[in-house]
């Protein structure tokens, strides 16, 4: 049974007054904090059962959310570690606690983190394109405009939900010169494009990217172009699934978001199809800037390997497959 | 002078945003047969000026329609060398009515043909993806579904104008099968389709076409996943101007339909709105025209054979006869 703290967060995910990957993972990992430090258990064995129950009950507040099984697996793994080498509870106690800080510490850093490292790729002059609205890739352009450089950004309108909107106005808030085009007019501006940088809603085992809808696209002109493409993604965005062969399911959203329902009627008997995000193979990316660095996306394994832990089948069939969903 | 239907004509185009070049080009030769008959002029030489100038004028409509511009320059080549050899006035308007009748009539008969051929490129079960309003592309597929192949669509919506609800109506009256998605999930749905299919404004001398902005992306997309990129167009759409290097001249629209938000104006945001791309001849596998179906590396051949002189390109003289030298071969 988890403490009523901790029972209080688990709520506030599943009911979604707690958003946004960053801080969903953030919270699930406190809960699991609070449980370690409320734990009673006098055996090893009795903690590790209560810490598996918590994490389990945490894991199925948000089926959807990528970051969330990663900040229970960061700590749940160096726990592990830790039992194996027979260690008392208290210090086992405290390596969850150390765990769980860290992760919390870093997760609440990793956007203004990408952001200074990301600056530094960005050249005085640049033309830079940015599709959707992420935190992480308006990280990276404040820090470079805050640091002196010159440059513009091209905005794309994101269909359907029009989130370049929101990425133009913050932009613009800083004094940032912006454009804002089609998403079909991307591959009539690429020429005049140095680099195109993006957010990541997952980043998988291969280094692919699962993004925004229309990123795939976006990521191909550049290709094409020879205009190099970055993925802003904190660590936590990493998907354990997808090193035991997992595909990430995509959401398919509302199609009322298309067509209101009076066109709809006045259209006749169609289909509409929705899907929320789409994916960008790894040949189209040339970097993803996280807060421990920058990686190329085939070094995405040693993202996962590193942070998350190496994971046998069996650890994560524990694991749900989820469908990935707009936080 | 600019004849009153012409202008008239000009300003119906712009603010009812017809679809397509074929519409475009049927009301501009209208107009342009009205406007000659209805000429005060005395001298044959007069005529053929005023009827030059009414064209050059209509071409405004829609620059990048090829369409349009051939339609005209036919009717004033005709024209031209009617009073050549020394027709007077009356035999001059029933040169530009029957030469614009006719090449209207062509342009129709054009698209029932590329319709017919097209369709023989489609099969039952065929998952085809469609972008924007082509009334070419909308025949061919209107004529597979009649001869019992059960071809499925799936169609982008067309941003800005949403011209692909259109098309998702016609082919839902129809009883075509239609899926509508954004422009930007093509990607996502292209491992699952068969053929892409498109209309063109109009084809260059090295095949390369110019279409509803947003094309050039889906072609690339298509090219990529092995999925192949048919273009319908009339050998009216092809461009004799572009062998000369001439680029096609591409139209940017009004912002605001893109964006109608008053808040982010005020921040001094600037919006970028071209109306057309150029999707490469490598990215395309076939052209379907009314006469046949040719790889777009052969665009040059049908170019060639344009008749007429190129009244719209900066005036080099020597263009021209060098032109008229490519068509007596």
């Amino acid at each position: 049974m988890l403490p009523d703290e901790a029972l209080k967060i688990a709520e506030d995910i599943r009911n979604m007054r707690i958003r946004g990957a960053g801080q969903i993972a953030r919270s699930a990992v406190e809960a699991l904090e609070i449980t370690a430090r409320a734990s009673s258990a006098e055996r090893v064995n009795e903690f590790m059962e209560e810490l598996t129950n918590a994490s389990q009950t945490l894991l199925r507040t948000r089926p959807t959310a990528v970051s969330l099984p990663n900040g229970i697996r960061y700590v749940m793994h160096r726990v592990g570690t830790n039992v194996e080498a027979s260690k008392s509870v208290d210090e086992i106690r405290n390596v969850a606690i150390t765990a769980a800080e860290t992760f919390i510490e870093n997760a609440r850093t990793a956007v203004a983190r990408i952001g200074e490292i990301g600056a530094r790729r960005i050249r005085d002059g640049d033309v830079l394109l940015t599709h959707c609205n992420s935190s992480a890739a308006i990280s990276v352009m404040k820090n470079a405009w805050a640091s002196g450089k010159k440059f513009e950004v091209f905005v794309t309108e994101t269909r359907p939900r029009f989130q370049g909107h929101l990425t133009a106005a913050e932009l613009r808030k800083t004094g940032i010169p912006v454009t804002m085009i089609l998403d079909d007019a991307v591959r009539y501006f690429m020429q005049e494009i140095d680099k195109v940088i993006v957010g990541a809603d997952a980043i998988t085992a291969n280094g692919a990217l699962v993004n925004k809808i229309g990123t795939s696209m976006v990521a191909l002109a550049a290709h094409e172009a020879k205009v190099k493409v970055y993925a802003a993604a904190e660590t936590y965005k990493f998907s354990p699934e997808t090193m035991i062969g997992d595909l990430v399911k995509i959401e398919e959203r509302d199609q009322n978001e298309i067509i209101s329902q009076k066109e709809l009627d006045r259209i006749g008997l169609i289909n509409i199809r929705n899907p929320a995000f789409d994916v960008t193979p790894p040949e189209f990316i040339d970097l993803i800037i996280t807060e421990r660095g920058i990686i190329p996306p085939l070094g995405a394994i040693l993202i996962l390997q590193d942070v998350i832990g190496v994971l046998t089948p069996e650890e994560l069939r524990e694991y749900q497959t989820y469908t990935i969903q707009e936080e | 002078m600019i004849h009153k239907d012409v202008l008239a004509v000009v300003e119906n185009v712009r603010l009812r945003q017809m679809r397509g070049g074929t519409v475009v080009t049927h009301a501009a030769l209208t107009a342009l047969r009205s406007t000659s008959l209805a000429s005060t002029a005395t001298s044959p030489k007069d005529f053929v000026s005023y009827v030059e100038e009414n064209a050059k004028y209509l071409r405004k409509i829609r620059v990048a329609s090829i369409p349009l511009t051939n339609g005209l320059r036919y009717v004033v080549s005709e024209v031209q060398q009617a009073a050549d050899q020394g027709a007077d006035i009356d035999h001059l308007k029933k040169v530009v009515s029957d030469s614009s009748i006719g090449f209207d009539r062509k342009l129709e008969e054009s698209i029932r043909q590329i319709a017919e051929i097209g369709a023989r490129r489609l099969k039952s079960g065929d998952v085809i993806v469609t972008h924007s309003y082509s009334s070419s592309v909308l025949a061919i597929l209107k004529r597979a579904h009649q001869q019992g192949k059960r071809v499925k669509v799936v169609v982008t919506e067309t941003r800005p104008e949403l011209e692909g609800q259109d098309v998702a109506r016609e082919l839902a009256t129809e009883g075509i099968e239609t899926t509508l998605i954004i422009d930007s999930a093509v990607s996502h749905f292209i491992e699952d389709s068969d053929k892409v299919m498109v209309g063109a404004e109009a084809v260059a001398a090295n095949g390369a076409i110019v279409n509803k902005i947003g094309t050039a992306m889906i072609a690339a997309v298509a090219q990529r996943a092995r999925v192949r990129v048919f273009v319908a167009a009339s050998t009216y759409k092809f461009s004799p101007e572009t062998m000369f290097g001439e680029l096609i001249e591409i139209e940017e629209r009004s912002s605001t339909y893109v964006l109608d938000d008053k808040d982010l104006e005020q921040s001094n945001l600037k919006v970028r709105n071209p109306a057309f791309d150029v999707t490469p001849p490598q990215d395309i596998d076939l052209i379907i025209t009314e006469r046949g179906v040719i790889p777009p590396q052969a665009a040059i051949m049908i170019v060639r054979e344009q008749k007429g002189p190129l009244i719209f390109t900066t005036q080099d003289p020597g263009l021209e006869q060098f032109l008229g030298k490519a068509d007596s071969k």
